[in-house]
């Protein structure tokens, strides 16, 4: 394989639907899509299967204007934990192919099977293989992009295999002329839609032109983004595929999309306490703390950017929930436009361990690390809403409904 | 202990014992589910007796299982274990000499259990008309 790496990019084809249509044999004739709560933000589909998507009905779409496209659709509320489960058993399906399995998203995963081709036969035979395992042993369907790098693979699954009968393409850097780039410049990896309008203002449609424009240009223009989507043109990525990409924790964050929008700053605030509690429990929980706070939020309309993400640095390392609400409502405060907030978010970086601590003549920091870590072992026993802050009970409060799902979404 | 291992095979003879295998723990499952099912029927206070039809379905299916098992053991591969792990069910064989495992999601058999009982069901018909 001339010292060529082989990866492959397993992705499950609509993965909330394909679980659900497994797990319920009435449901497999029939046009299904996972949706959120209908009762609030009147309900997003989360995923459409094949036979929705002939309809027309797309993922994050409205619930209410899929169900115009499709009468017949079936809704099914999603089961965010058994999703997490089946995404972990797939993670141990590919690990019996080889070690190097990193997990991109809940439904994509990259594996390196560079040195399992001597045990399992040609790529496109333990392509098949891994398909068929995961097939029988799920009932989902998988389809591989093979490539001898993490982009090549990706878009050959994105672009091309997801498109066939076989589910499997084999994207060659010597055939990207024929198959990569006469794409629109939309279909490269990393490239979204502001990006797109970057690239159509300076005449680039296709991806060929960006690969035949001079690299010196791109990276004038765009710095080190513009060079690594050149090179990426050309299929070009040395990143390893690493199982351990998600040991590092880089930063702690949480968001949330309210179910209304937010107008005022005393409702705002109640939300950013809340974020604020749920990212120092989990630094507590990985003994963690941070130095740099972040706070944005963002309006309902996504297309007009209104809104802000800032940050700042802190006179010191902390996981103490009151202490980086102090700093957030500061940032928020400042930069706020009085303008409705629909969605937001609070984050701590620069971590460090939190096995040390320095103290203050002015504040009781010991009695304020107990406090949290009392907290946090009375929801680790009773539940997330066993203990609250008294704000989180008035009407703009989320954490007592979100206590009951993951990332927003039924359990 | 290799998961999808062993010399390399062309893929239909690959493909064939893990659909057979399937089939096999699949009816394997759904003989012992319908004898325990029998025994909490008996706790239950009905209006009819249901014994004789789950008796009938639990030994079409154990036939099946010992059928498949018996190709199975043809084709050279031995069923040794099988066990709940969390929201899997493990099986493990061993195939021409290699300890293979196979996963299942435990939602996915019960699904599949279902559509085999329905099957029984199509057939029981067709042999009273």
């Amino acid at each position: 394989m001339d010292g060529k790496r082989i990866i492959f990019l397993a992705d499950m084809q609509s993965f909330f639907a394909s679980v659900e249509k497994a797990a319920n044999p009435a449901l497999r004739d029939k046009p299904i899509v996972v949706a959120g709560d209908p009762q609030r933000r009147s309900g997003v589909v989360l995923a459409a299967c094949p036979l929705a998507k002939a309809y027309g009905v797309t993922t994050a779409e409205v619930l209410w204007k899929a169900q115009q496209k499709c009468r017949d659709l079936v809704v099914v509320r999603p089961r965010m934990e058994t999703y997490l489960r089946m995404s972990v058993q797939i993670t141990r399906i590919f690990e019996a192919f080889t070690d190097l399995v990193e997990p991109y998203s809940i439904d994509e995963q990259f594996l390196d099977v560079t040195g399992s081709l001597s045990l399992f036969g040609d790529p496109w035979t333990l392509a098949e293989q891994i398909r068929r395992r995961v097939w029988l042993e799920t009932g989902i369907v998988c389809r591989v992009g093979i490539g001898e790098n993490k982009v090549l693979a990706k878009m050959a699954c994105d672009n091309f295999a997801k498109k066939q009968e076989q589910g499997i393409f084999w994207l060659k850097r010597e055939e990207l002329p024929e198959t990569l780039w006469p794409l629109p410049i939309e279909k490269l990896f990393g490239v979204g839609s502001r990006m797109k309008r970057h690239f159509h203002r300076i005449g680039i449609y296709r991806i060929g032109q960006l690969a035949a424009a001079s690299p010196e240009l791109v990276s004038r223009r765009w710095g080190v983004n513009g060079e690594v989507l050149w090179r990426t043109a050309h299929g070009l990525d040395d990143s390893p595929v690493s199982p351990r990409t998600h040991d590092l924790q880089k930063g702690i964050g949480h968001h949330m999309t309210l179910p209304r929008d937010y107008h005022t700053s005393a409702d705002i605030k109640v939300v950013l306490l809340e974020l604020c509690e749920e990212v120092c429990r989990r630094s507590r929980s990985k003994q963690l703390m941070g130095m740099v706070a972040s706070v944005g939020c963002r309006g309902a309309d996504f297309e007009q950017s209104t809104g802000f993400w800032r940050q700042m640095k802190l006179p010191e390392p902390t996981n103490d929930a009151m202490t980086l609400y102090r700093a957030v409502c500061r940032l928020f405060e400042r930069h706020w436009q009085h303008t409705p907030v629909r969605s937001v978010g609070v984050h701590l970086g620069q971590l460090t361990p939190d096995d040390y601590c320095q103290l203050s003549l002015f504040e009781d920091k010991t009695r304020q690390r107990s406090l949290g870590r009392t907290m946090d072992s009375i929801r680790a026993k009773y539940g997330n809403d066993a203990i609250l802050r008294a704000v989180s009970l008035l009407p703009a409060g989320q954490a007592q409904e979100r206590a009951a799902k993951i990332g927003g979404h039924y359990k | 202990m290799t998961g999808g291992g062993g010399p390399v095979r062309d893929g239909a003879d690959e493909g064939g014992w893990q659909e057979l295998l399937r089939e096999c723990v699949l009816f394997g499952l759904l003989f012992k589910a319908a004898v325990v099912d029998l025994d909490a029927m008996q706790m239950a206070p009905l209006k009819l007796s249901y014994r004789e039809i789950v008796e009938e379905l639990s030994r079409w299916a154990e036939r099946r299982h010992y059928r498949m098992k018996r190709q199975l053991r043809q084709i050279g591969c031995i069923l040794l274990t099988s066990r709940k792990q969390g929201s899997c069910y493990c099986v493990q064989v061993r195939l021409r000499g290699y300890l293979r495992e196979v996963v299942y999601s435990i939602e996915l058999l019960q699904a599949e259990c279902r559509e085999r009982v329905g099957l029984w069901l199509k057939e029981h018909g067709r042999n009273d008309t």
